[in-house]
């Protein structure tokens, strides 16, 4: 079943024809806006039906909070042998697992476990070439939420681009953005923060991800390396060639805290990136 | 009435219009104020024919125009005439307002006495050269009405309904949005005005009753279709850029059994070619839902008199709708709305969004006041202001005949103008 999908669609003198679809996915707003240039409406509604397919799909492999996605079902199982899993959710699990060394124990996956360490990340043996997951370990727990929307935005980006569309900026959330090409009449996208004066950054087939806690309340960050939730309210923006990875520099900074030294070795992992706000 | 008023420029930015070209597409009556700067010293010299309440409502906006005269009023109940000359203190008063239109000084007039005599006055205003704002419904009756067009037509002069809400920010930036697609295909139009009161003047002595409660008669007035729906209805044919074919409906006096002669409780359906409809409702006796026109697509709802729009599912994110509008008008800014995740349950509540922000500050009336003061001194008819008025007063005066005759109406060929969706009969010879 596909998402409702809302849009609007223009034609501009100067600009051409412009998409603008909405939809929820993973309790959030997607908001996909594409220069279409003289593709027909038709057209640029099927581009963005492709894309809710396309991240729906992930959402239904990945996400641990729905008792019947792939994550959830081959949990029980995955705790007693190996057990064979989609190639879309392999390919999940081992980027969230490559960027447990990558963000230095910062982003890891398995941190909601009971008896959580840092080895806990080790307990999960993936193989590729079988597509099996096992846990070696018992009371294991996979949270890949704090990656999904980037995983996912890298995941339509070659439907966009087989559709031709060059210029494009996906908005998941808020949290994560994905910049392709240029907005009209600008060299890249300029984005701002809904808290901001209104100044603000430029993308350019850049991605920018935010992490932290919105509210006093809004505690959802754990901190690997204690165990603890951060505290306070905060955000760290990243600005990273690929979404995914912005995922997990800037939830891996924001668990990292204050340590600036810590910080910049996390960040030396991630080429091209830049910090935009702590 | 300092809220109730609002200058051409902060109508326009609210809007988010730098120019008027966007918004003339949508409502193109706006193209009123494209001279504005060339008649900043020409003068429009105004008489008031009825500066009852409504009359002394439109000149507390009239005497805020520099460009605007007030050179004369007449009426025939001196409490009105008291009152605006308070307001316009050098206006000249005259008791027969034939002699108002005889009056050379008198470029245009506008006309706020019962419905029952707008028809001649109009005519004769015409006939004497002068431009008409004419107070809604235009006409008693189908004839009058199309006689009043059609003499418009043939002077030359200017006409002007009191449908503000054609001036009103929150309804053309909210036609502008139906127009564009965003809330999908319109299949259904609620309109409805609900009072809770016998809507009735005070009479200082009991022979004025029919004069100054013309409203709640027969003889004067078609009760809440001329006085209210004419407002609503016009709504619906802004929105769908047409005009509905057919009305049923039924009224009757089912609470204020006072000796009014008027309903005081009607319905009508009014029936698109397509199947669509239009449904009006309005009660005097009961006031909790107030007043909307409920605008249905199939991807969202629109509701002006409230100022928002909702869509069905997900809402769309203000920023993104902002942007490609802004685009359209050619401004290449920032988009705000990067941060911290969504709260997951923003996704599952609809609180709308605000078409042009919380509080508008006007319903209209000082600008189509103002339009129709720079049509008069440009002697210019803006594009399908007219038309609009025209129909408005049609559609409630077919829905009332409908409602008298209980049964369904088909609209009379020979009262279609050309506009929109309907052509003009030829006449016969």
């Amino acid at each position: 079943m596909a998402a409702h999908l809302s849009h609007i669609f223009r034609h501009i003198p100067q600009i051409g024809n412009v998409v603008y679809a909405w939809w929820a996915a993973m309790h959030s707003r997607i908001d996909f806006v594409a220069l279409v240039d003289d593709k027909p409406e038709p057209l640029a509604i099927d581009i963005a039906s492709r894309m809710a397919e396309e991240i729906r799909a992930i959402e239904s492999a990945a996400n641990r909070f729905n008792p019947d996605s792939e994550l959830s079902r081959v949990r029980a199982t995955a705790a007693e042998k190996p057990t064979v899993i989609s190639n879309r959710l392999a390919g999940i699990l081992d980027f969230a697992i490559k960027s447990h060394a990558r963000s230095l124990g910062f982003f890891d996956i398995t941190v909601g476990s009971l008896n959580h360490s840092a080895d806990t990340i080790n307990s999960v043996e993936l193989s590729l070439d079988n597509s099996t997951l096992f846990l070696n370990q018992s009371d294991v727990c996979l949270d890949l939420s704090g990656m999904l929307k980037g995983y996912a935005l890298e995941a339509i980006r070659p439907i966009l681009s087989d559709a031709g569309i060059d210029n494009a900026l996906v908005n998941f959330g808020n949290s994560s953005v994905m910049a392709i090409g240029n907005a009209p009449s600008a060299d890249g996208w300029n984005v701002a923060f809904a808290d901001s004066d209104g100044s603000g950054i430029s993308l350019h087939d850049e991605c920018l991800t935010t992490s932290g806690n919105n509210s006093p309340g809004r505690r959802h960050i754990v901190n690997p390396t204690t165990g603890s939730m951060v505290e306070g309210v905060g955000q760290v923006a990243v600005v990273t060639p690929d979404a995914a990875s912005g995922e997990v520099l800037s939830t891996a900074l924001f668990a990292a805290g204050t340590d600036t030294a810590i910080q910049h070795a996390i960040a030396a992992n991630f080429a091209h990136s830049r910090i935009i706000s702590q | 009435m300092d809220n109730n008023h609002i200058n051409r420029r902060d109508f326009l930015k609210g809007l988010g219009a730098l120019g008027t070209g966007i918004l003339v597409a949508t409502s193109p009556w706006l193209s009123s104020f494209s001279e504005v700067s060339n008649t900043a010293n020409n003068r429009c010299r105004l008489g008031i024919i009825g500066p009852g309440s409504r009359g002394q409502f439109l000149m507390s906006f009239l005497v805020q125009n520099p460009k605007v005269d007030i050179v004369a009023v007449a009426d025939i109940y001196q409490p009105s005439i008291d009152k605006a000359l308070e307001m316009a203190p050098k206006a000249k008063v005259y008791r027969d307002y034939r002699h108002l239109l005889d009056d050379k000084n008198v470029d245009a007039v506008v006309i706020a006495t019962p419905l029952n005599t707008h028809c001649q006055i109009a005519l004769d205003a015409f006939d004497a050269g002068k431009h008409v704002f004419c107070e809604k419904t235009i006409g008693y009756d189908m004839q009058q009405c199309y006689d009043m067009y059609m003499k418009h037509r043939s002077s030359g002069r200017v006409f002007f309904t009191g449908q503000q809400r054609l001036f009103d920010p929150r309804y053309i930036k909210a036609m502008e949005m139906i127009h564009s697609g965003m809330f999908g295909e319109i299949n259904a139009i609620h309109a409805y005005w609900n009072r809770n009161g016998d809507w009735r003047r005070p009479v200082p002595s009991p022979e004025l009753e029919r004069f100054i409660n013309w409203r709640l008669y027969r003889e004067s007035s078609k009760g809440l279709m001329t006085e209210l729906a004419c407002h609503q209805l016009q709504v619906g044919s802004w929105a769908r850029q047409k005009l509905p074919e057919k009305v049923m409906g039924h009224g009757a006096i089912t609470y204020w059994k006072d000796g009014r002669e008027v309903y005081d409780n009607v319905n009508c359906i009014y029936i698109f070619d397509d199947g669509v409809k239009m449904t009006y409702g309005s009660v005097i006796s009961n006031k909790f839902y107030g007043l909307e026109e409920q605008i249905l697509g199939n991807l969202g709802t629109v509701e002006p008199e409230n100022g928002k729009y909702y869509f069905e599912d997900t809402p769309a994110a203000p920023a993104f709708l902002q942007m490609i509008n802004e685009w359209e008008n050619k401004v290449f800014d920032a988009v705000p709305f990067a941060g911290t995740s969504w709260a997951p349950e923003t996704a599952n509540s609809n609180n709308g969004e605000y078409i042009i922000g919380e509080r508008p500050k006007s319903d209209g009336t000082s600008l189509l006041l103002e339009a129709f003061v720079e049509a008069a001194i440009t002697n210019r008819q803006p594009p399908r202001i007219a038309e609009e008025g025209y129909y408005a007063s049609q559609l409630c005066l077919l829905g009332d005949e409908a409602m008298q005759q209980e049964r369904t109406l088909t609209f009379p060929d020979e009262f279609k103008i050309d506009y929109l969706n309907h052509k003009s009969m030829p006449k016969q010879q």
